[in-house]
């Protein structure tokens, strides 16, 4: 039997193997997108940004101290908050028309309308950055800290208030 | 021990406390049943949070990505493969340079005793070019010379 290449080995081989990159995105594109689709609340946004996140994951250094898909995320929420950043300058000029759905985000609409993707959505981006981080990707608070290029207490309080105002949706 | 603020019990539920801070707010914990539930109240919305299922990307999406990350590979690849080519020609023309003056300087001057047996007029330290030049202009001038 051949043994599968790990995580690891994916990216050191990144800039010279092509079906690296096709792995690595067989293994963690659905499970990218669909932290993307949470964060950004948008399918073309989701789309680019985890678009923008492969190819800086081609530059990127690993440094091992997290798992593979962690270090992926990370990448994954700066870019998407950098996407955001673009197109709420771009919204400025052009009035936001709605983005097409496909067939897939059609059906998939319906399992997420139920409950908690609808609460996630009425969260603020910052909010739902910390939730997604240390809710569906088990960050540590230095991680997110990391990440997000802010203090380690800006992170427990943004934290706690998300969770705070998650709760209050929950209960409502 | 009073009772943890919901602060301090996020951050027990997150295992982000010293051992110390997180064995208190477990005493406490064990005790309290106000406390423990509502601990169990968090704990159940970040169970919901993780169990709920993710949106999934079309098919066309993950083409797309497949394709434009090879394109940007095959774009380095070939920058890669022009500075390798722009390299080694740099190379190339630097080791004929050093060979080239390293011959120069390895050819052999025009002793003074040399140059006084052959009965030029040429400085010492005249190179072999030197008198080849010397002999060439000399032999073009013989016949009019042995002419009575």
């Amino acid at each position: 039997m051949i043994e599968q290449p790990t995580d690891e080995q994916l990216l050191e081989r990144l800039s010279s193997d092509a079906h690296a990159m096709s792995l690595l995105i067989d293994r963690h594109g659905r499970y990218l997108y669909g932290i993307a689709r949470t964060l950004t609340q948008s399918q073309t946004e989701a789309e680019d940004a985890v678009q923008e996140t492969l190819l800086a994951l081609l530059k990127a250094r690993f440094d091992g101290r997290s798992a593979v898909r962690t270090f992926m995320v990370g990448i994954l929420v700066r870019q998407a908050a950098l996407l955001r950043r673009k197109r709420r300058g771009w919204l400025r000029i052009v009035p936001h028309t709605g983005d097409r759905e496909s067939d897939c985000d059609e059906q998939n609409a319906s399992d997420a309308k139920a409950d908690l993707a609808v609460l996630l959505e009425k969260l603020s981006h910052e909010h739902r950055e910390v939730i997604v981080m240390r809710e569906l990707q088990a960050m540590t608070y230095d991680q997110m800290a990391s990440i997000l290029n802010l203090p380690r207490g800006t992170i427990e309080s943004r934290l706690h208030r998300a969770r705070e105002q998650l709760k209050l949706l929950w209960i409502k | 021990m009073i009772c943890p603020t919901d602060h301090l019990l996020h951050r027990f539920q997150d295992d982000e406390l010293s051992p110390l801070d997180r064995q208190t707010v477990a005493e406490h914990l064990r005790a309290c049943d106000a406390c423990a539930t509502k601990l169990q109240h968090m704990s159940q919305l970040s169970d919901l949070l993780r169990s709920a299922p993710l949106p999934l990307p079309a098919m066309s999406a993950i083409l797309k990505w497949q394709r434009n990350t090879r394109l940007l590979q095959d774009r380095s690849i070939r920058r890669l493969a022009s500075w390798m080519t722009a390299a080694a020609s740099i190379l190339l023309v630097a080791s004929l340079y050093v060979s080239t003056s390293t011959q120069a300087q390895a050819m052999p001057t025009l002793h003074d005793w040399e140059a006084a047996v052959i009965g030029i007029d040429i400085e010492p330290g005249a190179t072999d070019q030197a008198t080849a030049q010397w002999m060439l202009t000399d032999l073009t001038h013989a016949p009019a010379r042995s002419q009575p």
